[in-house]
């Protein structure tokens, strides 16, 4: 990740959160309220996701599973989930030129900076589809266990 | 950005433009105006004619809530509202839970399905609401009173639509009315909005299924007398296996002190035979004078979520055969909403059991006055009273590799006020016991999402969004006190929970409270114990020669 995007993150952290917080609340039905628990933990998986910028792959890697945890039991279509690292760049555009004293942040620090939220768009949609599969595998093993007896006297 | 994903402009426009209960833009529309929409997963089959044809249930067809037409009968609409006008002069509650309710929103954010998926028509006071605004319209002097004031509308094909999907997002767990001011009580809403669907044959398969097997076999899986036998047989031979102890439960006996009856998840479903196999060890442990029935066995009651008089039916096999076999009094396993039948409607339904005796402890004499109607008593009462009587010879550090915390039943919980006996047993037991957060446990605990006949596959994203309050809960204390093991008084508790914590809270494992007692107890003339009931090793238990080597 650009350096100069992840100081602007770093030193807006709480602006850009909330902001960002605030558009993935807005996904859900009639928007979930903050004080809920499930925006609780999204507020702590988004800000973890923010953080990790600066921090391991394998952070990121956790923060993304959290956030795309809840977001692939929802409602809202997968596109709709994965747009929310549309969202952090629109967020990360606006707050730039009153960060930067007026200056846009340079194309090339920019355009760095697209393309590690693209690899994270990317990354987030794996975790996302994981966890899809894993409710599906979660039905086949429900199946299982309630046959249980029959299946385990069938082998015997 | 890729060809198939939306614009965020269109997005955007969709955010702004789709109707919303809390937008302004929406403000001249009423909320029963937002279409609901059924999609893969969050809808359960519905069933299967012959199913119905079977108990006599009406309108049975081949349909699915995704189709335009549900097949309706002719009529439907003087049906439900006769249903309605029939049910609120035998059921005073209903009635009273439809005058007295003033918005308060006290229930609202008490929900765990409004937590978990934010839909404003989750809120308790919006589900009442689905039916109440019928009533208002369709009973002159509710009508009267409140029309126009307070929102009435038609009864229509949309209507029921919305009823079959927020009756099925509410598993009854009462934790909204335990916040309510009046003491409204929204399950008993949803039991009679599920009741008036029946009417009219928009049900679910996975409710209905159980109750044709139940009718015609005694338990939900359709299973027949000798293979319930030799199921529990072959729990017997692997405790055998594990312990060197032959328990020889009994079947059909007449004349045995005490009738046995759990449900039948406990005999058929992985986790719940370990909790099966712990029973079987306890009361060989104590020597019990107890038997099992073939007929009633079925401790849990899906009658109880389609109408009173198919749940009194299906309940009447518990008094008829303990007249037939002619025991003292009954015992009964853990499980969650047959505890609020037997509890709350067993006397009414299908008593009195004067052919019973108030049941009595053989081991401690204690009297369960507290059962004195019924003549049954819940096992964790009476496991509570045996080892408070220092009948049981427990080594709790048998339960070493477990780090627990326990989940309250809600019908266990805030249908009978049991809160203390399964954590004084849970105690004895094992050594390690964390506490969730206060909010989420006792009267308070949050449902495992999945209750009242909602625990199908086909309705897993509902059930892991309603389940994530729970899910959260559990989440605190993994976090903080490295629990790893879910323990629980419930069948479907047992059948549910551990698709639940595989999606939130991986590695933490399901337990019955039993399984742990039967890990527990010290059987006279065992052999070495060094695995529990799923053969999982015990920690500090190793086997010697193992380690040697």
């Amino acid at each position: 990740m650009n350096k100069e995007c992840v100081r602007l993150i770093r030193e807006n952290r709480q602006a850009v959160l909330e902001r960002w917080h605030e558009s993935v609340l807005s996904f859900f039905p009639e928007k979930m309220h903050s004080a809920t628990p499930i925006a609780q933990v999204l507020a702590e998986g988004l800000g973890e996701i923010l953080d990790s910028f600066e921090s391991s792959p394998g952070a990121l890697r956790d923060a993304l599973d959290r956030v795309s945890r809840i977001l692939a039991v929802q409602k809202f279509p997968p596109s709709r989930a994965m747009s929310l690292f549309f969202e952090l760049k629109t967020i990360l555009r606006e707050i730039a030129p009153a960060f930067f004293d007026k200056r846009q942040l340079r194309q090339k620090h920019w355009e760095e900076f697209q393309a590690g939220m693209e690899n994270l768009t990317l990354e987030a949609f794996d975790s996302y589809m994981a966890h899809r599969e894993q409710i599906y595998q979660l039905k086949v093993e429900e199946s299982k266990r309630q046959t249980f007896m029959m299946r385990r006297r069938a082998k015997a | 950005m890729p060809k198939f994903a939306p614009k965020l402009s269109e997005l955007k426009k969709e955010f702004e433009e789709k109707p919303g209960l809390l937008k302004g833009d929406y403000s001249d529309k009423e909320w029963w105006d937002i279409p609901v929409e059924f999609r893969d997963g969050n809808w359960c089959y519905p069933a299967k004619p012959e199913v119905l044809e079977d108990i006599g249930f009406a309108n049975p067809r081949k349909w699915a809530p995704t189709d335009g037409d549900w097949k309706l009968p002719d009529g439907w609409e003087k049906t439900i509202k006769e249903g309605m006008k029939s049910r609120l002069e035998r059921f005073r509650s209903f009635k009273l839970f439809l005058d007295t309710c003033v918005r308060c929103g006290a229930c609202a954010d008490k929900c765990h399905f409004f937590l978990g998926t934010g839909d404003p028509k989750n809120m308790p006071v919006v589900r009442a609401e689905l039916i109440r605004s019928v009533y208002r319209n369709d009973f002159p002097l509710a009508g009267k009173i409140l029309k126009g004031f307070s929102g009435a509308r038609k009864l229509t094909p949309e209507v029921i639509k919305e009823w079959h999907m927020y009756f099925h997002q509410c598993t009854e767990c009462r934790r909204c009315s335990v916040f309510c001011p009046f003491g409204i009580d929204t399950a008993e809403i949803t039991m009679m909005g599920r009741e008036l669907l029946n009417l009219i044959g928009v049900n679910n398969n996975w409710i209905l299924g159980p109750v044709s097997n139940c009718n015609r076999t005694g338990n939900h899986l359709g299973i027949e007398p000798h293979t319930f036998v030799q199921n529990i047989e072959s729990l017997a031979e692997d405790i055998e296996d594990l312990t060197g102890i032959a328990v020889e439960p009994t079947f059909n006996r007449k004349g045995a002190e005490v009738l046995f009856i759990t449900p039948s998840g406990d005999v058929f479903a992985d986790p719940g035979v370990y909790t099966m196999m712990g029973y079987l060890l306890l009361f060989h442990h104590i020597g019990l004078d107890y038997t099992i029935s073939t007929y009633a066995s079925e401790g849990g009651n899906f009658g109880f979520f389609t109408s009173n008089e198919m749940a009194k039916k299906l309940n009447a096999k518990m008094y008829h055969e303990a007249k037939r076999l002619g025991v003292k009094w009954i015992l009964g396993g853990e499980c969650g909403h047959m505890w609020r039948v037997v509890h709350q409607y067993m006397d009414t339904m299908n008593g009195p059991a004067d052919f019973l005796e108030e049941p009595v402890s053989p081991f401690t004499k204690t009297k369960f006055s507290n059962a004195a109607a019924t003549k049954m008593v819940h096992i964790a009462e009476f496991t509570a009273d045996l080892i408070k009587h220092g009948k049981l010879e427990l080594d709790p550090k048998r339960n070493d590799h477990l780090r627990t915390t326990f989940h309250d039943s809600c019908n266990i919980a805030r249908g009978m006020g049991m809160f203390e006996e399964p954590r004084y047993v849970l105690d004895h037991v094992c050594n390690s016991f964390h506490e969730m957060p206060e909010n989420t446990i006792r009267e308070q605990t949050f449902c495992c999402g999945s209750g009242s006949g909602i625990n199908t596959e086909e309705y897993m994203d509902i059930r892991l969004r309603g389940g994530f309050p729970r899910a959260n809960a559990v989440k605190h204390v993994r976090e903080k006190h490295d629990v790893n093991s879910l323990v629980t008084i419930c069948a479907i508790d047992r059948a549910t929970l551990p698709a639940l914590m595989n999606y939130w809270n991986p590695g933490v494992t399901v337990y019955g409270l039993h399984e742990l007692v039967g890990n527990a107890l010290v059987m006279q003339g065992e052999k070495k114990r060094t695995e529990d009931l799923r053969e999982d090793p015990m920690a500090g238990f190793e086997d010697e020669e193992d380690d040697e080597d």
